[in-house]
């Protein structure tokens, strides 16, 4: 049996009387690489945060590796990597200073020669982290992330502030990481072709759930746009979101369709702007 | 070794499948040579892993190359010929279906009743 990384229960939390996620339900499966998109405040880093247990839920629950998150032993704490979006501790630090520090609380645990490498790559000056650029921060982050080989790695908006060859060098990273570690990854980013390169799969939030959690080949190979002119949209199987004539939905040949109706392939992106919109 | 256009409607592991089968049927990798591990693929291009292991079973099930144990995925004896078979006239219906607006699902059924007629 496949082993569950991360369970998150019928979720609900509200700031005021806002509800930001609304009886959500997901589910990643060890080993997975999973694209989490959602629109601006969508609720996409309170997700994030109530999976890693820096926030409790009104309502539900979360679960890494089989343990509740809000207070997971520090044998699973471990097992766990985070990218926050923006990054502003350890100012003062020396960025080398700083991953020594991080390093000595995991000790063998630790993989320098991979943390050395990055730093090269990445071209890291070792100068105090306050002074650095957002991507350099950024990526000194993903450095106190990775160097334990977490075997759940979430990152919040891990690109976004890294410039092309950066960014190419840290999705190789990433999936390093997932072919010789079984490593699973979420990860939150608005780049859908970073994430149709190296997710196996994607979670759209949209209105507080995740309304598509599907694999990325079955995006391109079974959901498809169906167009039907006329004021009321047909009842069809599997409907997966869309508004007024367009409806994406899980295609097979033998769905019964109106003669009028247009088939057509999609791509993520269209999907995403149809479920979202 | 394969460029990869991630946001086209093809997945990425049928973009490798149809990358190997033409680098096969053109001579470029010839019998008894090592396609690159799955780890090297996926790190070097830069995709999922289990995309690229999805698009080698692929080709190990036509037939082209084969899983040897410890040395990895080997282009058959018979790959070449393998891959050659109806490929380029398959993608040129293909291609055609696609400028003139024939849909995947009504190509594949006028090639099914074409089927039992011929």
């Amino acid at each position: 049996m496949t082993e569950i990384a991360l369970e998150l229960n019928r979720v609900s939390i509200s700031y005021d009387t806002f509800n930001v996620l609304n009886g959500l339900d997901l589910i990643l499966d060890r080993g997975t690489v999973t694209g989490l998109l959602g629109r601006n405040g969508s609720g996409k880093t309170t997700l994030i945060r109530v999976a890693l247990g820096l926030m409790q839920a009104d309502a539900g629950e979360a679960n890494v590796f089989g343990a509740p998150s809000a207070n997971s032993p520090s044998g699973i704490r471990k097992r766990i990597g985070y990218v926050p979006q923006t990054f502003d501790s350890f100012n003062w630090m020396k960025v080398g200073d700083c991953v020594d520090f991080v390093a000595s609380f995991y000790q063998d645990d630790w993989d320098s020669e991979l943390i050395a490498r990055l730093t090269k790559e990445w071209r890291l000056d070792n100068r105090k982290i306050g002074e650095l650029s957002p991507g350099d921060q950024q990526k000194v982050s993903i450095l106190l992330a990775v160097g334990h080989s977490p075997d759940l790695l979430i990152l919040d908006e891990p690109v976004s502030k890294l410039d092309p060859a950066a960014r190419r060098s840290f999705l190789r990273m990433l999936v390093e990481m997932n072919v010789d570690r079984n490593q699973t990854i979420l990860l939150s980013s608005h780049i859908t072709s970073d994430v149709e390169r190296i997710c196996s799969h994607i979670a759209i939030l949209h209105g507080g759930r995740i309304n598509c959690h599907i694999s990325l080949d079955e995006v391109k190979e079974h959901v498809r746009v169906i167009t039907v002119p006329g004021s009321s949209f047909p009842h069809i199987e599997g409907m997966i979101g869309g508004q007024g004539i367009r409806r994406w939905v899980r295609y097979t040949s033998e769905l019964e369709l109106p003669k009028d109706a247009r088939v057509e392939e999609t791509t993520l992106e269209d999907l995403f702007i149809g479920i979202t919109a | 070794m394969f460029t990869i256009n991630p946001s086209s409607s093809v997945p990425i592991y049928r973009q490798i499948v149809n990358q190997c089968r033409e680098q096969i049927a053109s001579g470029v990798l010839t019998p008894g040579d090592k396609l690159p591990s799955v780890r090297a693929i996926s790190t070097e291009i830069g995709v999922n892993p289990m995309t690229v292991s999805k698009a080698y079973s692929l080709l190990d099930q036509t037939g082209i190359v084969v899983r040897r144990r410890g040395i990895g995925m080997v282009v058959t004896e018979s790959g070449r010929e393998r891959a050659q078979i109806g490929t380029d006239e398959s993608r040129s219906l293909i291609m055609y279906a696609k400028k003139v607006g024939i849909s995947r699902s009504d190509l594949i059924a006028q090639i099914e009743r074409l089927w039992e007629e011929t």
